[in-house]
């Protein structure tokens, strides 16, 4: 039997006192090993919550680096972090925090080869991702390797919240998100952040709930959001639950065995842009590009909107909005397009739809859309 | 109820729907309806419950239209 640690009586005494909490719970959260993968909006309070609570070992992964637009919504970093590895600004304020926690850091793109070598050292996945590719991933592997997730994810002002695959009282696992959507979506049918925004505090409240799932998964109060989604409205504030079931084809599209795993393209299969449509820069549309007609496939309240800067280069605009893009594709007949939306995504849709309509002119994408027009200067908000 | 951007293409966040008997029969009204819907992705829920083949609709059924979120 292992021996119990010894706790932190001052530190923890606010939950320790807990009806159904106490010495057990404590000692089962200081022996826990969680792993966090993506340390953004999401990823940022579970593990300060996580950490604070008492979590023995928690392991996080993020290639990215702080930046000045993750400010609004990651509220662990500073402008002082700016520029800095976030794994590595978390394990030092993770320290700080408590001293106790040991934190196993990746800089690196989270891939198949790390879910083979590190999931069987960690107790709960948590998947604090922000694109479909890793989601899939993740879960797929939790399926393989036998380990609970507990999903959250964001989209402008709602977010959904689930535990995956955990082992029920029958003894079954509970649903996974392939019994959600059995196949990722292709590039483009679904906004990122980046694309459609987010309401800086969302991920703050629905990584709060992540984190309260795995504290309930590890010391085993309460029901977990097992076999059920948890869906929010930060405008509404309408909390909305649905009861999951199993997909008749989820289980047939999750590799296997490890090595068909391994070999499985997860971009690939959530979509790359097609070779056919080409995506040009900020400067090399309007350097060569000026005179194919700009496409604003946004809607009509997301600015800057383009109609200044186009009358200043005497390009022709047509704004229409990509859900209402298929009624309207003989505006566009026969001409040469450039389609542009927020941040580069959408317009790959939409051109992708005007190259199926049989369409005889070229066809290009804006990368980076007006996000990066306005990066490079190119346009404001004003 | 239309979640997340469904809302972009119906325009609405609550509607209420003609009769129909099934999810099948559901889904070609959407789609003649939103014809954006056929571009979009989503997964319905009757009743608070996940539907995954075709499914009977019962008379008053509170139906769910509810899209994939990938950010965090």
């Amino acid at each position: 039997m292992m021996m119990p640690q010894q706790i932190n009586f001052e530190r923890y005494q606010r939950q320790l006192i807990l009806k159904g909490f106490g010495a057990a719970a404590q000692q089962k959260l200081q022996a826990a090993r969680v792993l966090v993968i993506g340390a953004g909006g999401l990823g940022c309070p579970i593990m300060q919550y996580l950490v604070a609570a008492g979590v023995g070992h928690i392991g996080i992964a993020d290639h990215d680096k702080v930046s000045v637009s993750n400010l609004h919504r990651q509220i662990l970093f500073g402008m002082e972090d700016v520029g800095l590895p976030k794994v590595e600004v978390v394990k030092r304020k993770m320290h700080a925090l408590n001293c106790d926690t040991q934190v196993q850091i990746w800089q690196e793109k989270w891939t198949q080869q790390h879910c083979a070598s590190h999931f069987p050292e960690f107790d709960i996945i948590v998947d604090a991702t922000d694109n479909f590719a890793s989601r899939y991933l993740i879960n797929d592997a939790c399926v393989l390797f036998g380990k609970p997730l507990v999903f959250g994810a964001v989209s402008q002002f709602e977010g959904q919240v689930a535990v995956f695959n955990h082992v029920m009282e029958d003894g079954l696992r509970s649903v996974n998100y392939r019994d959600l959507f059995p196949e990722p979506p292709a590039n483009g049918e679904v906004l990122n952040c980046a694309e459609g925004g987010v309401l800086g505090v969302l991920p703050g409240i629905i990584g709060s709930m992540q984190a309260t799932e795995v504290i309930k998964l590890i010391t085993g109060i309460g029901s977990p959001l097992a076999n059920k989604l948890w869906n929010y409205n930060a405008l509404t504030q309408d909390v909305f639950t649905i009861g999951l079931v199993a997909h008749p084809d989820a289980q047939s599209k999750i590799p296997a065995a490890v090595d068909a795993f391994i070999q499985t393209d997860y971009e690939w299969l959530c979509g790359v842009p097609s070779a056919s449509i080409m995506e040009i820069d900020a400067t090399s549309w309007l350097k060569t590009y000026h005179h194919h007609v700009v496409v604003d496939v946004r809607e009509p309240h997301e600015l800057p909107r383009l109609a200044t800067l186009c009358e200043q280069m005497e390009m022709q605009l047509i704004e229409i909005p990509l859900s209402a893009l298929d009624g309207q594709l003989d505006a566009i007949a026969g001409k040469d397009v450039v389609c542009v939306c927020q941040a580069g995504r959408r317009s790959l849709q939409a051109a992708s739809i005007i190259l199926k309509q049989n369409f005889r002119g070229s066809v290009c994408s804006l990368k980076g859309g007006v996000q990066a027009l306005v990066a490079s200067n190119h346009l404001n908000y004003e | 109820m239309y979640f997340g951007q469904l809302t972009d293409i119906t325009g609405c966040s609550t509607q209420r729907l003609p009769a129909v008997t099934d999810t099948d029969a559901l889904r070609q009204w959407l789609y003649a309806q939103y014809p954006a819907m056929r571009q979009a992705k989503f997964m319905i829920a009757i009743n608070n419950k996940l539907v995954s083949g075709n499914e009977a609709i019962p008379e008053g059924a509170q139906i769910a239209f509810m899209p994939p979120f990938s950010g965090g």
